[in-house]
């Protein structure tokens, strides 16, 4: 067994070794098998995270009435804060809502001279209310509406932010059905590739299968050589994919980084965090790829 | 010893490659198979090593019967039959030695039994001073020595060449056949399957010539005749 074992690994190198014209072409395509399903699973993994991210922005602001104490707002901040699903409240006070507004507006001198030319601050006191979980806004406003500080409340941006939600909640979903449909499309067509890819490999081996069987060599003395050729090239894919990927991400990284400014997500951290599970990703799917394909190509030429 | 009872051979296709074949080859003999192309030689050789079953039949090889042979047992016998082909069947991508082993390696030979074996049987057919080069740097005569030298490793009872002289020269073809003869003298069983006259009248042995399948005439010492 051993020693079957040790001569279909020599066998396999050497093939390999003897057609390196038809292995790195083999290599290549695999490669460019392995890309295109990375990719696409990839684009879906970052869509998901990005809009993840985009959810933990959506917040609900409870704007108070200009009569209600600092202390009342304290006591509806606690009582916020021990609803199910609140993951933080945050108390602005007048007097931090107007340094906020005048912060946000101070590129615009016609907003702060009608700030100037007011006696006193406008804007209300508020509580900012974040959700742990984007759908748990809906339960969180209605605890809070059924509560006596419901009544200290003038008015709240929930309705404008539940489109937000809402449409947030339904792009996610949608995101994740289209990444899935075009993932299992792309899956398919890269299968049918490296499957023939293989098969026209194998099929140039054809008649060196007759010989092997010609002096007595069993069926798995000659499909162990093609297998652990097809283990090497998908080892070396899933290297060179991993490494391809690595380097792509981590030249898009400060673009992409741009493109999201003020959401904090680099695809180039979370594929250093996913280093191993990526890797492991894609060695099961160059090896299997291969190997699979090669056990059947194969198959087709061991009948007699 | 080699029998072949009442064997018929019909193609999917409604061709009879062979219409109830009843012979005996005895061990140590030397038998020639002629006739015309499209007669049935090659398909008696490939029944023999059990590429082919007869659709009717038995075919009986050292008293076990081939005829339904199970597919995991046809390495077993592949192993104990050595087998020359006229288009040679040499792995492109291996050595002259790494050829003549490999047919060693596929039935767990150690290493050290296959480095005896393989310059011996290299030394028998000529060949001691190409053992790395690759069969396409090889003539046609060298090609078909190193077939020759691997259907030897196994010491095998019988040995079957169906056509080994079809694409060699007549000086090659004649240092083929010596070869042949030399391997029939020390013991082994060799059916010849050839349309070279020239050759055949020139062993002198038995021949057994087939016609549309079916056998036209069985002599223990004969000519080519048709």
């Amino acid at each position: 067994m051993i020693l079957a074992l040790a001569r279909a690994t020599k066998f396999a190198i050497q093939n390999f070794w003897r057609n390196l014209w038809l292995s790195i072409i083999t290599v290549f395509i695999l490669v460019l098998t392995t890309m295109s399903i990375t990719l696409v699973v990839g684009m879906n993994v970052i869509g998901q995270q990005i809009i993840s991210a985009v959810e933990q922005k959506v917040d609900v602001d409870l704007y108070f009435y200009d009569n209600v104490s600092e202390e009342q707002i304290l006591q509806a901040q606690k009582y916020t804060q021990t609803i199910e699903g609140v993951a933080d409240v945050i108390y602005i006070s007048k007097t931090d809502a107007l340094a906020k507004f005048r912060e946000s507006h101070k590129d615009d001198p016609s907003i702060i001279a009608a700030l100037d030319e007011l006696d006193e601050n406008v804007l209300p006191a508020s509580l900012t209310i974040r959700a742990k979980d984007i759908e748990k806004y809906p339960g969180i406003i209605e605890a809070f509406q059924k509560s006596n500080f419901n009544t200290l409340i003038d008015r709240t941006d929930y309705s404008d932010n539940q489109d937000i939600i809402n449409g947030i909640t339904q792009i996610t979903q949608r995101a994740y059905q289209i990444g899935m449909g075009v993932s299992i499309i792309f899956v398919i067509i890269a299968i049918i590739v490296i499957f023939n890819t293989i098969r026209i490999t194998i099929y140039s081996h054809r008649e060196e299968v007759g010989i092997m069987k010609l002096v007595g060599a069993t069926n798995w003395f000659v499909r162990g050589p093609f297998i652990l050729e097809s283990v090497l090239i998908g080892l070396i894919s899933a290297f060179i994919t991993t490494l391809l990927f690595g380097t792509l991400l981590y030249f898009s990284d400060a673009t992409v980084r741009a493109f999201f400014s003020g959401y904090d997500f680099s695809i180039f951290v979370y594929f250093q965090k996913h280093l191993l599970s990526f890797v492991l990703a894609e060695l099961a799917i160059g090896v299997v790829l291969s190997v699979v394909s090669s056990m059947v190509a194969i198959n087709r030429h061991l009948k007699t | 010893m080699i029998t072949f009872e009442h064997v018929s051979k019909v193609y999917p296709d409604g061709t009879v490659a062979a219409a109830d074949l009843d012979f005996a080859i005895e061990p140590g003999e030397f038998v020639s198979i002629v006739g015309q192309s499209g007669a049935g030689k090659t398909t008696i050789a490939r029944m023999i090593i059990a590429e082919e079953k007869p659709t009717e039949g038995k075919i009986i090889i050292g008293g076990w019967d081939i005829s339904h042979i199970a597919a995991s047992e046809i390495p077993v016998l592949r192993r104990q039959i050595g087998v020359v082909f006229q288009d040679f069947k040499l792995l492109k991508r291996k050595t002259v030695a790494e050829n003549i082993s490999f047919a060693l390696e596929v039935c767990g030979a150690k290493r050290k039994k296959i480095n005896k074996i393989v310059p011996q049987v290299l030394k028998i057919v000529g060949l001691e001073k190409k053992t790395n080069k690759f069969p396409d740097h090889l003539s046609g005569g060298e090609q078909q020595r190193v077939v020759i030298a691997r259907a030897l490793v196994h010491r095998p009872k019988i040995l079957v060449a169906d056509e080994p002289t079809g694409n060699l020269d007549t000086i090659t073809a004649h240092e083929i056949i010596d070869l042949l003869l030399k391997i029939n003298v020390l013991g082994t069983t060799v059916v010849l399957v050839t349309h070279n006259p020239e050759i055949v009248n020139e062993i002198n042995k038995r021949v057994i010539t087939v016609d549309n399948g079916t056998i036209s005439s069985n002599r223990k010492k004969g000519k080519y005749t048709l």
